[in-house]
């Protein structure tokens, strides 16, 4: 039954979100482009359901300097400079790009692209097409891609990368059937987004399950900053269906208010500058704060509330909002929304150069499942500039990348073939596995860690790695080898957690004391994978 | 509760349906009560999902005989009846299997698409009917100095179309599709309608006489199904009957079986 195929290309962008296919416009000016999508591209990974926007610097009154210096000290100055650098001066440029594809976004009056304010920054700069701007440029993205001369894979997905010595020169793939799929590349990028599925509240669509993590730190690549786990302060808190569901920043950035179980204004207490537009990380403890200590809704929310405002611009700026309340009962221009923060986006991920360069020849990265540009904590509106802006760098690289042709040793094939023969016989439903990692992952590893309490994740997760996943049928080998990766990803994040002796942006250890902000902390990125791990450490001047 | 699902396994090639007891939570999704099958009874049912959130389009099924997204057809409102939608029957879906909508919620896979799986469908077939009409933004000129051209209330117009989430829920529920298989299908022919009304693109008439033909805009019957389906509240019946009206302006002698 395995009849493996083969396909040959010169590069092969695994993941179909903004990044991939940015990168694989790209990459297809330079040779043959092989697109993989573990759905239909354009419908998995995040991008299509980023509601908020897209930040570039395009009036006169703002500037790059002032969007770098917002992007360090939102990212609680953990952000790699050069990579910060790159994402604000080239965000604008890659805008034109979409628009001069069709994209259609928000304009004012003077036929200008409207901005909106998002958290954490002094200027409005914030583009959007509604609350569907992910959507939008998703759109526009495929549309592209169905002129360029790019060939999709659909429904597959990969599970390992191969290698050649140590460059990657191609992968192992899985068709819809069960059956494996070798492709041979010069050049491989990586762009399959990011992870956060492994937590019991999450944003994340289906695919968010961090394989790209996995697949490079087995690979080899380096990762630095894995313990970096967004919590996006708002999330919807009920029914039990709508759980952790997205509620966008654009609700806060058009003037909602957030108000405990007493109608208090809470954030006055913990940001009384920046308020209800103070950064994720600062909103979303907040948050958890009220709840924690009593002053939450009956549902374990606080309010989030939008009623104040002119129905009219809820309806013509929320418009998604507004149709998804009113689906559960609720009409958002009358009554308060219940929100909570949900697990959203992990910062760290695999160390990259401002080309999209890995530490694994041959392997490229971009998008989510890259480390660095965010540093410890992200702008709401700087990860869709991300997608393109670093889709574009990655897929230009992995572009010019010489013609060499790849092997790739039999045996690592028949290895891997084994493997997943391994699910037939295996111990646990993969749902049962998955159940348990997300609680213990919540638990342990979520908005507050202690060292007990990611140990304590720790425990469990080596017991949900001792089980084997068990595969129905060949449709479910898949799901099976995604069990995996969640269990590496999760892996990562707690040692991470318990590498960072500090709190500093999304990161907090509450049985640290520390006598440092974080433009004054001693430490830098943490570091792993198969040979090393550790932490930076530099020289502060007192 | 019961959930009656339609399985198939292209390895024994025989469908047949499959009848799972639920209980419903309140505010569960049809997706949620899927999953809740595979949790407990059967984790070999098949079926596509991504976003949770009616956004990426992957989830649409036959629910009760009417296309909608999974992730976004609430069980307790079919159960009540208050959330029921009759449509112009179309091959396909005429064909009832027995169901009691008080207790029951039958889920199939979309119409007019061979069944790869379950609930599983192939698309290529309304992908490519989408790609034949050349979707891809052609800007009359170079990229303007200024920013864009396009006024907001411009914007908004375009809208209409751009919501669309390429789901297919109009293509399983357009009685045309079911008979005659080389019709464009609703989506293709909205989407076209966008760029034939994008004022960057040249309006040269070009976008209507790519389906100037009778498997393009004359070939839809005006049953409506499309547009009460669509999750988005895209009109392509609205967009179909403005090319024609745009086309019979110009001289053309409608050819098709309906009149708006």
């Amino acid at each position: 039954m395995h009849a493996d195929d083969v396909v040959n290309c010169h590069v092969l962008v695994i993941g179909s979100g903004g990044a991939g296919a940015r990168a694989a416009l790209e990459a297809s000016r330079y040779g043959k482009t092989v697109l993989v999508s573990r759905t239909l591209t354009g419908k998995g990974g995040c991008t299509t359901m980023a509601e908020g926007g897209y930040n570039a610097v395009l009036r006169k009154l703002d500037s790059c300097p002032m969007h770098v210096e917002d992007t360090l000290r939102g990212g609680a100055f953990l952000n790699d400079p050069a990579l910060v650098d790159v994402l604000v001066h080239e965000a604008p440029d890659r805008m034109a790009d979409l628009i001069a594809w069709g994209a259609v976004f928000d304009v004012t009056d003077d036929r200008e692209i409207a901005q909106r304010p998002f958290g954490g920054q002094r200027f409005p700069r914030t583009c959007y097409a509604g609350d569907r701007t992910g959507h939008e440029m998703m759109a526009t993205l495929v549309e592209r891609l169905r002129g360029s001369g790019v060939r999709q894979l659909q429904d597959t997905a990969v599970i390992e990368l191969l290698k050649d010595g140590n460059r990657v020169t191609g992968a192992a793939m899985l068709d819809r059937d069960g059956d494996l799929i070798i492709c041979y590349a010069d050049a491989t990028v990586l762009a399959t987004g990011g992870g956060t599925r492994i937590y019991d509240i999450s944003t994340n669509c289906a695919a968010g399950t961090g394989d790209g993590f996995a697949l490079g730190y087995r690979a080899g690549a380096e990762l630095i900053d894995m313990e970096m786990v967004q919590f996006h302060p708002t999330g919807a808190v009920y029914p039990y269906d709508a759980r952790g569901r997205l509620i966008t920043e654009a609700v806060r950035g058009e003037g909602g208010l957030l108000l405990n179980r007493d109608g208090e204004r809470f954030m006055t207490r913990y940001d009384p500058e920046r308020m209800e537009l103070s950064t994720r990380d600062v909103v979303s403890r907040s948050i958890a704060t009220e709840i924690l200590e009593g002053r939450g809704t009956p549902h374990g929310g606080v309010y989030l509330d939008v009623s104040h405002l002119p129905a009219r611009t809820i309806e013509e700026r929320l418009p998604v909002m507004l149709e998804q309340f009113l689906a559960f009962g609720v009409d958002i221009r009358k009554e308060p929304m219940e929100v909570a923060p949900t697990a959203h986006h992990i910062m760290g991920g695999l160390r990259i150069t401002p080309e999209g360069q890995t530490t694994l020849p041959g392997l490229f990265a971009c998008g989510e499942v890259t480390g660095g540009v965010h540093g410890a904590n992200r702008l709401g509106g700087n990860a869709l500039a991300d997608t393109q802006v670093f889709g574009k760098r990655a897929g230009e690289s992995a572009g010019k990348e010489a013609v060499r042709g790849g092997t790739v040793a039999r045996s690592r094939i028949e290895e891997l073939r084994a493997h997943l023969d391994g699910y037939y016989g295996g111990t646990t439903p993969p749902a049962e596995i998955v159940g348990r990692l997300r609680l213990a992952m919540w638990d342990g590893a979520g908005i507050f860690r202690t060292e007990k309490s990611l140990v304590e994740t720790g425990r469990v997760i080596d017991e949900l790695a001792a089980l084997t996943p068990r595969a129905a049928g060949s449709q479910n080998l898949l799901w099976c080898r995604t069990v995996e990766n969640m269990i590496v990803l999760s892996r990562l994040i707690v040692k991470g957690a318990l590498l960072r002796p500090e709190s500093r942006g999304a990161h907090v250890r509450k049985d640290i004391l520390q006598d440092w902000t974080p433009d004054r902390s001693p430490y830098m990125h943490t570091y792993q994978s198969l040979s090393r791990a550790g932490i930076e450490t530099r020289e502060v001047q007192v | 509760m019961i959930l009656r699902i339609f399985r198939y396994d292209p390895a024994t090639g025989t469908p047949r349906y499959d009848d799972f007891e639920i209980d419903p939570d309140p505010g569960m999704t049809v997706l949620a009560a899927l999953f809740a099958v595979q949790e407990q009874y059967d984790d070999s049912l098949a079926f596509r999902y991504s976003c949770r959130g009616a956004v990426c389009g992957t989830c649409a099924v036959l629910v009760n005989k009417v296309p909608r997204l999974a992730c976004r057809t609430q069980v307790q409102a079919l159960l009540d009846g208050t959330d029921e939608m009759t449509l112009v029957p179309s091959p396909g879906s005429a064909e009832t299997h027995p169901f009691d909508p008080a207790r029951e919620i039958l889920i199939e896979p979309l119409p007019h698409l061979p069944v790869i799986r379950d609930l599983v469908v192939d698309w290529d077939e309304f992908f490519e009917k989408y790609r034949a009409l050349g979707p891809v933004f052609r800007p009359k000129d170079s990229p303007p100095e200024n920013e864009r051209l396009m006024e907001p209330g411009a914007v908004h117009a375009l809208e209409a179309y751009t919501n669309c989430i390429l789901c297919a829920a109009c293509y399983g529920a357009c009685p045309v599709d079911g008979k005659d298989p080389a019709y464009s299908g609703p989506a293709a022919l909205a989407k076209l309608y966008r760029f034939h009304s994008d004022p960057r693109e040249a309006r040269d008439g070009s976008r209507l006489a790519a389906a100037d033909s009778p498997e393009g805009w004359w070939a839809c019957e005006f049953h409506t199904n499309c547009r009460r389906v669509c999750p988005k509240g895209v009109p392509p019946d609205i967009a179909i009957g403005k090319a024609r009206q745009e086309l019979q302006r110009g001289g053309r002698k409608p050819s098709g079986p309906g009149r708006p």
